[in-house]
């Protein structure tokens, strides 16, 4: 096996497995003194190839002698686990450093930094790896490079040979080829296709299981359940009945029904150091609950007292759709599915005019060993999704409307009637679960299948103080339309183009929900403005509707290939009920659309909007600074640009169109006149040119002898040079003359003349006379003559 | 499986494996992975061809050598572009270096723009022959060594004629027979003769009166004439055994091998000498070269022996019969016997003939079996046979073996 020469080839190995060591292990703290042990391994290894020292080949064999001792005594006692795996490579690896001389040690350095960097990429580890695995490339290739020098240093006679074998440094422009790399990297893979994968058609198995489990009664009827999920329905009227929290404190108390504020909840929410503000939808409603308040989601006597601020957010689940966390940059969870998708966590459908609240809802609960719920219904899911839980959430489960299959790291969870799932905690971070929902598209708006509704009655409600003038906007927006879609249709429509979406908030004295302020007079507002009007037009035209709030997952990181959900993601939206098509969501607010589905194959557009959201969220709190404004004027101008090129594409589609069809129709005759004339036309000019170009010499003959010389002779070149006979640079016209006259013998004394006198003309300080001039131009002539038939 | 298991195929493969595994994972992390790679194979196809642009080259190289020189080779490199170019290799194509060494392959690390570099590289000539060197070729894998960019250099063939290797032969028993008395290899004296006066001595009967030396006459009282001493010179013809068969062994380990340098030996040593030399071979083509004294002559018969090879079709014993035409009488006769082939009779007959011819022989007798001991074809015992015959008729014989030092078998 041959040694290694280049020493540049073990720095870039030694900083390629680093970033592979790096890339796997969870913190530096382990990394650094791997980076020194390998450090000190290449070190050795340097000295090794030159010296074959024995001592350093008596250590390597300790180190693996230990390696494998240590590795083994774990194996025994934990068992085999992959991250002891990885370990047992990475010491093996380091231990072979020391003697890292041949090739074949280099080659197994490098099937270990890959094992190492594929363990890194299935951990998921997101866009830390990815940082990684763009340092491992670029490094990687620095030893392509180097391991390049080097083999030809294993070959080379001569040359720099030695001078390279003495230098650490690449003789290569580095840096400016990983850029190029990089960028080339980038182009193919958002080119890349993407087809559908087979991963995401099954469902995740669950990960954090640490919620606190529920009393399954029919686990307490039955022994021996399987690990399906049972189904109780309690049959509990829930009015009001907030946070899941609350309630299985409750329940455990052997309360039905209206839980009151649990300590547990609160407790637990406290003890991840959290004020219980974003799951405070249900402790605070129950808490109001045992004020009496039934009904009244949110905005118990507590909360309103604490804060003095009773936001519209908190009768939305407390999600914070429109409070100031609406504006956080918090990573709440990532998603992986398919296409962007409205990640549901409650639905409202009580409205008093102020405030959205829940119903009278049916209560039901869900239980599991293994945590896998199927929901009752018979539904067949179409659409999976997989979440990872990145910070403490309220205590819902997010997911598609409507969900069939659970995968959850919990033993037991509740269902509601409008099926939002309710945890008895809250939703902590690093839960891993998916969801499988069925998911229809009607008119490219998501619905959950057809569905019968029991209680319409309820979905029509309309507050008491509902002014006339709102009524009369719902007639006459819907005005001679007849059926329920399009009435609904109209409204979306009517609000997104109308109405203009802000994220500010309006604090007011009474600070509460004022319909008629939003619909008449402020005509802006947030998303929660805009889903209730919908909700409260659709009732008032008869249609069945409800306020949902979740999260618009919408944001995909090509790179991570998640959707990335924030805290200012938080979001409220419309369900309206048809016969035909069940549960429909519309989007009333102008600047958000519906999660289409997509049948692109490639991310090029995701990767627009991801670095276009980057961008902007980046220079968000700059926008008073100089550059900022330059940038959003260049941003104006290219949108500008862009619009304007659309435009012009636009027009030439519909130009193209309309030459199309009058090409069909009676088009195509005259342009095929036309190119027969225009070819024909060709044609003769073509026949004409020579005779065209003998009558121009002709007349320069006398008018400017030389200039007729010239045109023979260079006239003469072009007929040789077609013949595959042109003048090579480094020929004087002489010369050129000579070997034309010995391959073309008949010719030689027509070729010789023009020579001759093309020279004298040139060089002479005779001027030529007409008559050289005739003579050259008849040379030429019969040059042309006799070369016609050759 | 080495042929396929190379830089290139392996990124291609493990670039697959990451596209594969993001397909069905759904890992977007592996996509880019897979993008850093295809960039990465994409730019190491890319690139090399740009790395060529402007480049040229050249070489200077001496037109002859001897067996076993190290010669060298310098190498022009050119660039007339106007970026600098990085890991120019320069192969060469030189047969008549030792296997595994003749694709010479040299390489600069970088060329600035509009530079020219002049290096050199030694390298030494393996074995005896007529060689086309060349063309040079000029490649770029840079800067990944994943994909190559080769392109020759017009013009830069040339011919290397390796003469075989000489040994220094100290002494060899040449022999002239018959009556004539200018012949035999060692200077000898006598009275006369137009050569360097030797010295005086008695008068012999027989000795020239025009030689009494009278001075020496009149004080020693009796006759005493001058000694001259003359050269006398002798006619040597070596013949080679070129037959198909005749070679046996590898490399430069070959019965034909050792032949050619014993010969070219010889005729340093004759020719040094101020003997004549001719040299006769039957191969594909007769090589014969007439006698002629000198360097001169040297320098021919070298050249001759360079190209030699065991190509013909006629027996050794036909080519000493051959060679009888060409031989005049009382010279000496270097024989080299490497596949003494045929019967026992048609070798004695051809020697006959060169004793009919009055020629002293020298015989090289090489033994076949040591350059290939699998062979046992028994014409071991016909050559024991003929080495005794030859050796019964007085004349001098040497035995050569693989790996023998030839000039000490010549010494002894």
């Amino acid at each position: 096996m041959r040694e290694i020469k280049y020493p540049a080839l073990y720095i870039s190995t030694y900083f390629m497995l680093m970033t592979a060591v790096c890339a796997v292990l969870p913190s530096l703290f382990l990394a650094v003194p791997l980076c020194i042990i390998y450090g000190i391994g290449f070190y050795c290894g340097w000295n090794y190839a030159e010296s074959r020292s024995a001592a350093i080949k008596t250590i390597s064999h300790i180190f693996i002698g230990l390696t494998f001792f240590v590795c083994m005594v774990f194996f025994l006692t934990s068992g085999i686990k992959g991250g002891l795996l990885v370990l047992f490579l990475v010491l093996i690896q380091a231990a072979r450093n020391f003697t890292l001389a041949a090739r074949r040690d280099f080659y197994m350095a490098h099937l270990i930094s890959l094992i190492l960097i594929f363990s890194a990429a299935s951990s998921d580890r997101g866009t830390p790896f990815l940082s990684y695995a763009v340092i491992y490339v670029i490094f990687g290739m620095f030893t392509l490079m180097a391991d390049h020098i080097d083999e030809r240093l294993g070959s080379a006679m001569g040359g720099d040979h030695i001078v390279l074998t003495k230098k650490l440094n690449l003789p290569v422009k580095g840096v400016g080829l990983a850029a190029a790399v990089i960028a080339l990297a980038l182009v193919v893979f958002l080119i890349t296709p993407r087809f559908p994968s087979q991963r995401l058609s099954g469902l995740w198995e669950p990960e954090g299981w640490m919620y606190p489990k529920k009393e399954d009664p029919v686990k307490h009827r039955r022994t021996g359940s399987g690990s399906r999920s049972k189904i109780e329905s309690n049959g509990q009227a829930e009015k009001g009945g907030g946070g899941s929290a609350s309630r299985s404190a409750g329940e455990s108390n052997g309360q039905a029904g209206k839980g009151g504020g649990g300590s547990t909840s609160r407790s637990a929410g406290e003890s991840n150091g959290q004020a219980e503000k974003g799951g405070g939808g249900s402790a605070s409603r129950s808490a109001g609950e045992s004020d009496g308040q039934a009904g009244k989601g949110g905005g118990g006597s507590t909360s309103r007292g604490s804060s003095g601020d009773r936001g519209p957010d908190k009768s939305l689940g407390g999600l914070g759709v429109s409070n100031e966390k609406n504006k956080s940059q918090d990573l709440l969870f990532l998603l992986k599915s398919r296409r962007p998708v409205y990640a549901r966590a409650k639905s409202l459908d009580n409205f008093d005019g102020r405030y959205w609240t829940e119903g009278t809802r049916q209560v039901r609960g869900l239980y599991s060993v293994m945590g896998y719920f199927s929901i009752p219904g018979d539904l067949e899911g179409n659409f999976p999704q997989g979440y990872i839980i990145k910070r403490d959430m309220p205590g819902v489960v997010p997911a598609a409307y409507k969900p069939s299959d659970l995968k959850f790291p919990a033993h037991s969870l509740d269902m509601d009637d409008k099926y939002s799932l309710i945890l008895p905690a809250r939703l902590w971070r690093r839960t891993k679960y998916s969801v499988l929902s069925r998911v229809d598209d009607v008119n490219g708006r998501p619905s959950g299948g057809r569905e019968k509704l029991s209680n319409r009655e309820m979905y029509l409600q309309l507050p008491d103080d509902l002014s006339t003038d709102t009524k009369n906007l719902a007639q006459s927006v819907t005005q001679g339309l007849s059926g329920e879609f399009e009435k609904a249709a109209a409204i979306e429509r009517y609000l997104r183009e109308n109405y203009r979406h802000t994220t500010v908030r309006e604090v007011r004295a009474d600070n509460d929900l004022k319909l008629d302020r939003f619909l008449f007079l402020s005509k802006q507002g947030s998303s929660e403005y805009f889903a209730t009007s919908m909700a409260i037009l659709l009732r008032a035209n008869g249609v069945p509707s409800r306020i949902v709030t979740g999260y618009r997952a919408t944001l995909y990181n090509p790179f991570t290939g998640y959707y990335e959900v924030r805290q200012r993601n938080a979001h409220a939206w419309v369900e309206a009920h048809f016969e035909e098509h069940g549960w429909v969501t519309f989007e009333p607010t102008p600047s958000m659309t519906l999660p289409a589905v997509s049948k692109r194959y490639t991310i090029f557009g995701d990767f627009y909007r991801y670095i276009k959201e980057k961008a902007v969220s980046a220079t968000k709190p700059y926008e008073e600074r100089w550059w900022a404004k330059a940038l959003s004027v260049i941003t104006d101008w290219v949108k500008k640009l862009f619009y304007f090129i659309g435009e012009v594409w636009k027009e030439i589609k519909r130009e193209a169109k309309k030459a199309w069809a009058w090409f069909r129709s009676d088009g195509w005759i005259t342009v095929c006149t036309g190119i027969f004339l225009v070819g024909s036309l060709c044609l003769v000019y073509r026949k004409l040119l020579p005779f065209l170009w003998a009558r121009r010499v002709r007349k320069a003959i006398h008018a400017d002898p030389f200039r007729a010389v010239q045109e023979c002779y260079f006239a003469m070149e072009k007929i040789f040079s077609k013949k595959g006979l042109k003048r090579p640079s480094n020929y004087a016209i002489e010369e050129y003359g000579k070997v034309l006259g010995s391959r073309f013998i008949v010719l030689a004394s027509q070729i010789d003349t023009i020579v001759v006198v093309f020279c004298n003309a040139l060089y002479s300080p005779v001027p030529v006379g007409a008559g050289e001039a005739r003579e050259v131009f008849d040379a030429y002539a019969q040059i042309v003559e006799l070369m016609k038939n050759r | 499986m080495k042929r396929f298991l190379n830089k290139r195929n392996v990124l291609i493969v493990l670039a697959l494996i990451f596209f594969f595994v993001a397909w069905n994972r759904d890992i977007s992390i592996l996509y880019s992975l897979f993008a850093l790679l295809v960039s990465t194979l994409l730019l190491s196809f890319l690139l090399p061809r740009f790395s060529m642009g402007g480049v040229d080259g050249g070489r200077t190289l001496q037109s002859t050598a001897f067996e076993d020189d190290e010669i060298t080779i310098g190498i022009d490199l050119s660039n007339s572009g106007w970026r600098n170019r990085y890991m120019i290799e320069v192969i060469d194509s030189f047969p008549a270096a030792q296997p595994g060494s003749r694709t010479p392959m040299t390489f600069i690390a970088m060329l600035k723009r509009r530079q020219t570099r002049r290096y050199s590289f030694d390298i030494s000539c393996y074995k005896r022959g007529d060689y086309r060197i060349g063309p040079l070729t000029l490649r770029s894998s840079y800067p990944l060594g994943i994909s190559s960019v080769s392109r020759e250099v017009p013009e830069t063939d040339t011919r290397l004629l390796v003469y075989p290797s000489v040994f220094n032969i100290p002494y060899l028993p040449l022999r002239a027979r018959g009556h004539m008395p200018v012949m035999g290899i060692e200077a000898v004296s006598r009275a006369g003769g137009s050569e360097e006066f030797f010295g005086t001595r008695e008068y012999r009967q027989g000795d020239g009166m025009r030689y009494i030396h009278w001075p020496s006459t009149a004080r020693h009282g009796q006759y005493i004439v001058k000694e001259f001493e003359i050269r006398a010179a002798t006619e040597v013809t070596v013949i080679l055994d070129l037959d198909k068969g005749a070679e046996i062994g590898e490399g430069k380990h070959t019965t034909l091998e050792y032949a050619v340098k014993i010969a070219a030996s010889v005729a340093k040593y004759v020719l040094e000498r101020g003997h004549a030399l001719q040299l006769i071979g039957f191969g594909e083509r007769p090589h014969i070269v007439p006698y002629g004294k000198g360097t001169h002559q040297l320098a021919r018969v070298l050249e001759e022996l360079a190209m030699v090879y065991a190509d013909g079709a006629v027996p050794y014993h036909r080519a000493i019969y051959n060679a009888s035409d060409h031989l005049r009488d009382g010279g000496t006769a270097v024989l080299l016997f490497t596949h003494p082939d045929g019967g026992i009779e048609e070798y004695l007959y051809s020697l006959g003939l060169l004793g009919a011819k009055r020629m002293g022989l020298l015989s090289v007798f090489i033994d076949r079996e040591s350059f290939d001991k699998k062979e046992g074809d028994g014409s071991q015992a016909m050559s024991n046979t003929l080495v005794r015959e030859v050796m019964g008729m007085g004349d001098p014989v040497y035995f050569v073996s693989k790996g023998d030092d030839l000039q000490e078998v010549f010494s002894r």
